[in-house]
């Protein structure tokens, strides 16, 4: 009589708990018996078996268990105490997206870093920044972990982490009408690093092993969860159903995608990887016209949020357009051209290696220009001191100030004093706190440092770094850079500032509208 | 084009296709100055014979090979195309005897591999090129010929993309009713993007099949085991192999290797899925070497499937340390396996220390006591460890932490 094995994990946090690991049984003699997940128990004969799991970022957790004909035994796997993560706050990260090395601290890198989000359709090049206040606060440590909530929209958002000195890396950020996403980032001594993380937990775990490239795990989980499941409850959150179809795409289990991907493209229709998804499976079944009637309804959707979506629409449309025997009338024909043309102009930008799409080196409004001019991050950025850096260098809190409440403010200020003057005042520097810099003015005045040394330069080329490290030691450069700057204008100090928005006060209203102009 | 191996028959059978290009003709070699043509790269030194390393793998284990419905398929045909370096060929020989790697050879031969390739659903094929290599998607590379920066025609008019290739290998209702169902496909090249390549996208690629588009499902099992990330380079020890070619055949040769069970009996064999866990492993310990940060990575990897049945387990290297080492005189250390015996000769005190010896992969369990007690130490209890390839450290700590 066979007997059962369940599973259970012991990990800090709740949600870790609950996560549907991917787990391996096998005999002493090692021969694998059956692979499951946490929440499947499996059925054996008696006897003593090793099971196993291995997280995304490679920690892999034991248990040892002796089967009785009859009964039920639970396996209970836990990380050995040298391979913990540090906090319950910590786990996420420890688990998948990079291990934090033990008693290891952050050196102290500097605090120029921001965020900006993003929103529009990256495949024209119409993409704006939007209010930075889309970013909540979720979680900081001040030390080296700080999360925010991305607000739920019914459009392609992205998050961007800016450098003092130029390096960008924008992240599409999968969330949906009713799910939000996490953003996170890490300051690690690389430097400083963004993740995002999937509101659905399965889903998440999913892209955590795809992104580790462990495509054996994700291979077991999606065989042995209900990744159908995913897909089935689209309607409840859309973009885990996209990961649970990327992933029986990967596994070629096209059958099990029944023709609930359809569905996901029709519903949703502010979800550019339905049709990316659609597509390759109906390209897999050999129905052509209608992948690419799919593929090519990514003009009005946008970016795939999964750079596999990107990768099958570019593979799909290559293979359309370079057919010997042409199935296509020529204005189709055309239609895939330039389409193609503008994949791959983006594509150029795109890092693969990563499985939420990721822009590096430019903005995704400046993706088609032909030199790229990328847009200041003191503009309209978070900055992450105070959330990611100790308190000695933390800043104002009031840095979330976006672009357009900026505008608008100065339009109001420019109406009320129709005699005075004003410069707009971005402080998302620590040499320019908006705060000290309105006090110090004292009236309707905002400050007029744009910070020139966090312009990127234009520079259109990829990161070489492979995971997004805004590098500390350019960082410290471009502070310092910064510093010295701020020291030779005598504006670094609440009252220089303060003196230099007062001398500006009463300055002609034409240098004022003319600064506005050269802003954009 | 005459053919490496060739036991063809009516049955289903393996047919490969093997590629390596180190000599590139119009390439400089490392060290000088790369014409403006060849876009920074120069030529390679270990490609050749890696690619005539895989094909002795083959030739090797001829039976042993199976398909993804579990059934075993002889070695049936490799076809070889090699453009070795002087060294390359005066280390094997036959490398000076094989077709070269033009675009004219590797037309020809990829048309005459797919025939091959087309008789049979139970068939297999294994495709491997190491070269240059260009990145273009995720399951997408543009293969760099030996005609590679000659100046004629587009930049990549001597590259084959292995998009193309692929879907030229797929079913099709018409054409290719009864291709090859398991098919490995391994490239063995850099996958970055040069920046000098800002319009590569829209460069075109020189086409190796009139190719219509395929009709019917694709139903295939097509895992493609990529040598680097996207974006990054693949590396090779200069003279010798290239680093994936040196960790593949490492798993080939039992590294890969995992116990399953099939028809009801235990089994070694590698398995498509252990293969890309265990390229990791042993690309990290290459990579730590040499130097190297190379990482491979798998598209569209299926369902976990044997590729190929072993004699047994592997052995793997294991080293075992005391922790703290003062304790080292009065700890005796025991390894014992599943049948309570210990497969190694461990004395007390342990020595060599730290010691090192070879086991079969599996689980184990070790453990260590204090003999006679001694403060602070305490003794460890055995504890099941499970030792894999490419090797395991053991450390045993005999105080409380």
């Amino acid at each position: 009589m066979k007997g059962t094995i369940e599973f259970d994990t012991r990990f800090k946090s709740f949600d870790f708990q609950e996560l549907d690991l991917p787990v391996e049984l096998r005999r002493p003699s090692y021969a694998l018996v059956s692979r499951s997940i946490r929440s499947k128990p499996v059925s054996v004969e008696p006897g003593a078996y090793h099971v196993s799991a291995t997280l995304p970022t490679g920690v892999e957790i034991f248990a040892t268990v002796h089967v009785e004909p009859g009964k039920s035994v639970t396996a209970v796997l836990t990380p050995d105490a040298a391979a913990e993560s540090p906090h319950e706050s910590h786990e996420w990260q420890h688990f998948v997206v990079a291990p934090f090395a033990p008693g290891g601290r952050p050196e102290a890198a500097s605090s120029v870093a921001y965020l900006r989000s993003w929103k529009g359709n990256a495949l024209n090049g119409r993409c704006k920044t939007t209010t930075p206040t889309r970013l909540r606060p979720r979680y900081s440590n001040t030390i080296d972990l700080a999360e925010f909530g991305v607000t739920p929209s019914a459009a392609t958002q992205y998050v961007q982490l800016t450098s003092a000195d130029g390096q960008r890396v924008t992240v599409a950020v999968p969330g949906s009408t009713n799910r939000g996403a996490v953003v996170s980032t890490r300051r690690s001594t690389e430097g400083v690093r963004i993740a995002v993380r999937l509101h659905s937990s399965a889903a998440a775990l999913l892209l955590g092993y795809l992104a580790h490239d462990r495509s054996r795990m994700a291979g077991d989980m999606t065989d042995a969860m209900d990744a159908e499941g995913l897909l089935r409850n689209k309607t409840d959150d859309p973009v885990a159903a996209a990961v649970g179809a990327y992933s029986l795409l990967q596994m070629n289990a096209i059958e099990r995608l029944h023709d609930w991907d359809a569905n996901l493209m029709n519903w949703f229709t502010w979800l550019p990887d339905g049709a990316a998804i659609r597509g390759e499976h109906l390209a897999r079944l050999g129905r052509h016209q209608e992948a690419l009637d799919a593929f090519l309804k990514l003009r009005e959707r946008g970016l795939p949020m999964f750079s596999r979506g990107l990768s099958y629409a570019i593979e799909r449309l290559r293979l359309y357009q370079s057919a010997q025997k042409q199935p296509f009338d020529r204005k189709t024909r055309a239609a895939i051209d330039a389409f193609l043309g503008n994949l791959t102009t983006v594509a150029a930008y795109v890092d693969y290696g990563e499985p939420v799409t990721t822009i590096v080196g430019v903005d995704p409004d400046q993706v088609f220009a032909a030199r790229p001019k990328n847009r200041p991050a003191s503009a309209d950025a978070l900055s992450l001191a105070g959330y990611l850096f100790p308190k000695e260098a933390r800043k104002p809190s009031r840095l979330t100030v976006s672009a357009s409440l900026l505008k608008k403010k100065a339009r109001e200020v420019l109406a009320a004093t129709a005699a005075a003057a004003s410069a707009i005042a971005i402080a998302t520097r620590k040499d320019a706190p908006l705060k000290a810099t309105a006090r110090g003015a004292g009236k309707k005045t905002i400050a007029a440092s744009r910070a020139k040394s966090t312009a990127g330069k234009g520079k259109a080329t990829r990161a070489a770094s492979k995971r997004y490290a805004v590098s500390a030691a350019a960082a410290k450069a471009a502070a310092k850079k910064s510093a010295a700057k701020a020291v030779a204008k005598k504006g670094t100090t609440k009252k220089g500032v303060a003196r230099k928005a007062i001398a500006k006060t009463g300055g002609p209203k034409k240098s004022v509208a003319k600064k506005a102009v050269t802003r954009k | 084009l005459a053919l490496f191996f060739d036991e063809r028959s009516d049955d289903p059978g393996v047919h490969a296709l093997i590629v390596g290009v180190s000599d590139y003709p119009f390439l400089k070699p490392p060290g000088k100055k790369p014409h403006e043509a060849a876009y920074g790269m120069s030529k390679l030194s270990a490609c050749a014979a890696s690619a005539m390393r895989l094909a002795d793998w083959l030739v090797a284990n001829r039976e042993k090979l199976i398909n993804r419905f579990g059934q075993r398929v002889p070695l049936a045909s490799i076809r070889i195309l090699a453009t070795p370096t002087a060294e390359e060929k005066q280390r094997d020989p036959r490398l000076a005897s094989v077709e070269a790697a033009t675009l004219r050879n590797f037309r020809v031969a990829t048309a005459a591999w797919r025939e091959d390739a087309r008789l049979s659903k139970e068939s297999v094929t294994w495709f491997y090129f190491a070269g240059h290599g260009v990145q273009r998607s995720l399951g997408d590379a543009v293969l760099l010929l030996e005609e590679f920066g000659d100046g004629i025609g587009g930049v990549l008019a001597s590259g084959a993309a292995v998009a193309d290739i692929r879907n030229a290998m797929s079913p099709d209702q018409d054409k290719r009713k009864k291709i090859a169902r398991t098919q490995y496909w391994f490239i063995d090249a850099c996958n970055t993007f040069p920046k000098e390549f800002a319009k590569l996208q829209q460069v075109r690629v020189a086409s190796v099949f009139d190719e219509d588009i395929p009709s019917g499902t694709d139903d295939r099992m097509a895992p493609i085991y990529f040598a680097a990330l996207s974006g990054a380079k693949a590396y090779a020890v200069r003279d010798q192999h290239t680093i994936f070619n040196q960790a593949l055949l490492s798993c080939l040769e039992g590294g890969g290797g995992d116990n399953r069970e099939i028809d009801g009996r235990e089994q070694w064999c590698i398995t498509s899925g252990t293969l890309d866990d265990r390229l990791h492993a042993y690309i990290d310990e290459l990579n730590a070497r040499h130097g190297a940060d190379q990482e491979a990575r798998i598209e569209a990897p299926g369902r976990d499937t044997v590729m190929a049945y072993l004699d047994g387990p592997p052995p793997v290297e294991v080293r075992i340390e005391i922790e703290p080492p003062a304790a080292l005189q009065v700890t005796r250390i025991a390894l014992i396996d599943d049948y309570d015996a210990t497969p190694l000769p461990l004395t007390k005190p342990l020595s060599p220390h730290p010691f090192i010896g070879k086991v079969s992969a599996g689980y184990y369990r070790v453990g260590g006591t204090i003999e006679p007690p001694t403060s602070p130490y305490q003794d460890r209890p055995l504890k099941t460890c499970r030792i894999e390839p490419p090797r395991t450290r053991l450390t045993i700590p005999v105080v409380k932490r």
